[in-house]
């Protein structure tokens, strides 16, 4: 087994692409779900109308980089009032059944055959990454030490991903300090107690509605940069559900929990990639080939994830007073 | 007609597959991605005396994924030079031909949803589970047949009994070992929820893994000619499928209706705590339905698996259309249920009449998001279940 590989390519994971853009998708959730106790489960669409908002903006009107993000932000909060003004009054559960249709109903017009000049397709759309690199400030080159080396757009992806994390983190951390972050966490623990009180819940649901999703969307951006595509099945319903495996991994309602949950998931799942590969490879495991090994390790994550539901539902670093996981 | 030449390319012109057609004039090129294609008649493989109507033999028609694009060469005895073909006459009966034929296609996937639909409602309505997972249950059904079928070389009658039997026991001993042990635990009805999809995700992984990637179909009845009735034209293997879906939830209906373990069931699924204080062994019940439950998504899977094709994912495809028709109906009610999906079924399949049939389960998804914003209990609902 090649253990210098392994250890480089999972070092890479834990600070990599991948990481970057579920940690900002799983800050979004950890708003709505972890401190409002909104069970959303349409998240990966907020990602894809980012991404797609950035990608049609540059390539298929041919508009600046810069007119791309705006259009993007733009779509994800018009996405967060189209999805909360039906939904919001539902129960948990309903709720949950809903978003998950609106985001299916996203991803489905994104690929369709129909509106295959906009959005592209089952292909989806490329080539509108271009202004994004003109500011890399990196020269070209290879960066790092050793064995942990980054190619000069990679760098630059990564900077400003991780710049975009710490901002969401201050900007969580700061927000739930606030008067309003303790109206939203009210809000989860008995919502109407918080109506009693005169405050106006359904606004409040809406605002950490669009706060969460437009802070998930980033990470559709970083997704879309990072590869200089974007495809309508990346955001699928399993995109949300892995989000929410890292929130809970992380721990729920605390400002790190999806950050350091999003960076062990893929440290976990390259490593054990990576070992099985390695094991089935030189014949120490013989019940899988080489093809089932990507399988296997989704398929661990379902396990874990039900035994963390099961055994330890506050994740590494929750408070298990602080997560909204019985309905009311 | 026979030994006719047909080549298929794509939409830049790569070449895809040449056939031939067979003795009933059919012919069938599986394309592997959806799109626009070329398909070019060779008008030399056509006998002497006969020509194409409009005399156009190339054709683009769009594929779109999962639905296979039926291209049509209209043939006519050849005219004498300069005299003009008599157009055939074309109007509103083409339309109500669609409509009638998709009304049926409908009807069809309404009884498979409404099969699946049956345990999940039933399940939520009993534990409040939202069972993210029951679309697994159905693809389960589907690939235990398909491995007595094909593995061992059972009939796909008495593998599918055999499937079906297994999978009720499989339901049973999920709620014995797994949900009614997280229950006594006090797990909260998201956490369980949440649960749902880590065995969702664990189960598809699962398949994925044993079953690979690919699609396949059953041993038997597989490739059968249709046949005309009215205006429908379908295999008969679709008729007794639906007659057998029709037979199983008139029976587990009537079992819900009349039957002691049935009243009690609906008992429980109104009211656990009532049921309980009258004297119903309310685990027991619950247990009776997951064993239900699963033995019919099983079932509604073999059904799924005989008129599209088998694959890992195929449950999971269908999961939404099941969520949309057991909330139309108003969840945890086992009628509504039913009434939710057939509607389902039928909407998606009539819609492709307007929108195109990548789109269609758009539809179904978005009447589901109307249904909650006009009258969130469904149509069979009543008002207090929505909190």
């Amino acid at each position: 087994m090649d253990w210098i590989t392994i250890i480089s390519t999972t070092v890479k994971a834990a600070i990599g692409v991948e990481t970057v853009w579920y940690a900002l998708a799983a800050i979004g959730i950890n708003i709505h779900f972890g401190y409002t106790g909104l069970l959303n489960f349409g998240q990966s669409a907020f990602l894809a109308v980012a991404g797609y908002g950035l990608a049609v903006t540059v390539t298929v009107l041919g508009l600046p980089f810069w007119i791309g993000i705006g259009v993007g932000l733009l779509s994800a909060v018009l996405l967060a009032l189209v999805l909360g003004i039906p939904t919001l009054r539902l129960r948990a559960d309903y709720l949950a059944i809903v978003t998950i249709a609106a985001a299916e109903i996203v991803r489905l017009v994104f690929r369709s055959v129909a509106f295959k000049d906009v959005f592209g397709g089952s292909d989806g759309r490329r080539g509108f990454s271009d202004g994004f690199y003109a500011l890399n400030p990196f020269p070209e080159g290879e960066y790092g030490f050793g064995w942990l080396l980054f190619g000069e757009r990679t760098l630059w992806v990564l900077v400003v991903g991780w710049i975009l994390v710490a901002l969401s983190c201050a900007i969580v951390f700061l927000l739930m300090k606030s008067p309003w972050g303790r109206v939203l966490k009210a809000i989860r623990e008995d919502e109407d107690a918080v109506r009693s009180l005169g405050k106006n819940v359904f606004s409040y649901k809406m605002q950490s509605l669009i706060l969460g999703g437009v802070i998930g969307c980033l990470g559709g951006f970083i997704y879309g940069l990072a590869y200089a595509s974007v495809q309508p099945d990346i955001f699928g319903t399993e995109t949300t559900f892995f989000a929410y495996t890292i929130v809970i991994l992380g721990g729920a309602a605390r400002v790190f929990g999806p950050v350091v949950g999003s960076a062990i998931f893929w440290v976990l799942l390259v490593l054990v990639n990576g070992v099985l590969s390695g094991a089935v490879e030189s014949g120490a495991i013989t019940f899988l080939d080489s093809t089932q090994v990507g399988p296997f390790r989704f398929l661990l994550v379902g396990l874990g994830l039900i035994l963390l539901l099961v055994f330890r539902p506050q994740g590494i670093f929750g408070d298990k007073r602080e997560i909204a996981i019985d309905a009311r | 007609m026979n030994g006719v030449k047909i080549v298929v390319t794509t939409e830049s012109g790569q070449p895809v597959q040449e056939v031939t057609s067979d003795a009933k004039g059919t012919w069938e090129v599986p394309v592997d991605k959806p799109g626009k294609f070329k398909v070019t008649l060779d008008v030399s493989t056509l006998p002497a005396d006969l020509q194409i109507v409009g005399g156009k033999n190339v054709r683009t028609p769009t594929v779109y994924e999962g639905n296979p694009a039926s291209v049509l060469f209209a043939l006519q005895p050849k005219t004498a030079a300069g005299e003009e073909p008599a157009q055939p006459g074309s109007g509103g009966s083409a339309f109500w031909e669609r409509a009638a034929q998709l009304t049926f296609e409908g009807l069809n996937l309404g009884l498979i949803i409404a099969l699946a639909a049956l345990g999940l409602s039933l399940i939520y309505g009993t534990t409040g589970l939202t069972n993210f997972a029951h679309g697994e249950l159905v693809t389960l059904g589907a690939l235990l047949a398909y491995a007595f079928n094909t593995g061992i070389g059972l009939h796909l009658i008495p593998a599918a009994i055999i499937a079906v039997i297994l999978a009720g026991g499989l339901g049973y001993a999920q709620d014995r070992f797994f949900w009614g042990q997280l229950r006594r635990r006090g797990t909260g009805i998201i956490a369980m929820m949440i649960v749902s999809i880590g065995v969702a995700i664990f189960l598809r992984y699962l398949f994925l893994i044993l079953f690979g990637g690919q699609s396949e179909a059953f041993a038997q009845y597989n490739a059968q000619p249709g046949i005309q009735v009215g205006p429908i034209s379908a295999a008969p293997k679709n008729f007794v499928a639906m007659g057998i879906e029709l037979i199983v939830l008139v029976v587990v209906g009537v079992a819900l209706l009349r039957t002691r373990t049935g009243k009690a069931a609906r008992a429980v699924a109104d009211n656990p705590a009532l049921a309980a204080s009258s004297g119903i062994n309310v685990d027991r019940v619950i247990r009776i339905i997951w064993t239900m439950g699963g033995a019919i998504a099983a079932l509604a899977g073999i059904m799924l698996g005989l008129s599209q094709n088998l694959k890992f994912t195929m449950g999971q495809d269908i999961l939404l259309l099941i969520f949309a028709g057991v909330t139309l109906g108003g969840l945890g009610t086992a009628f509504g249920a039913l009434v939710g999906s057939i509607i389902v079924g039928l909407f998606i399949q009539v819609s492709t009449l307007w929108v195109p049939p990548e789109l269609k389960s758009v539809g179904a998804l978005a009447v589901l998001i109307i249904v909650l914003l006009f009258r969130p209990q469904g149509i069979l609902g009543r008002r207090e279940r929505i909190g």
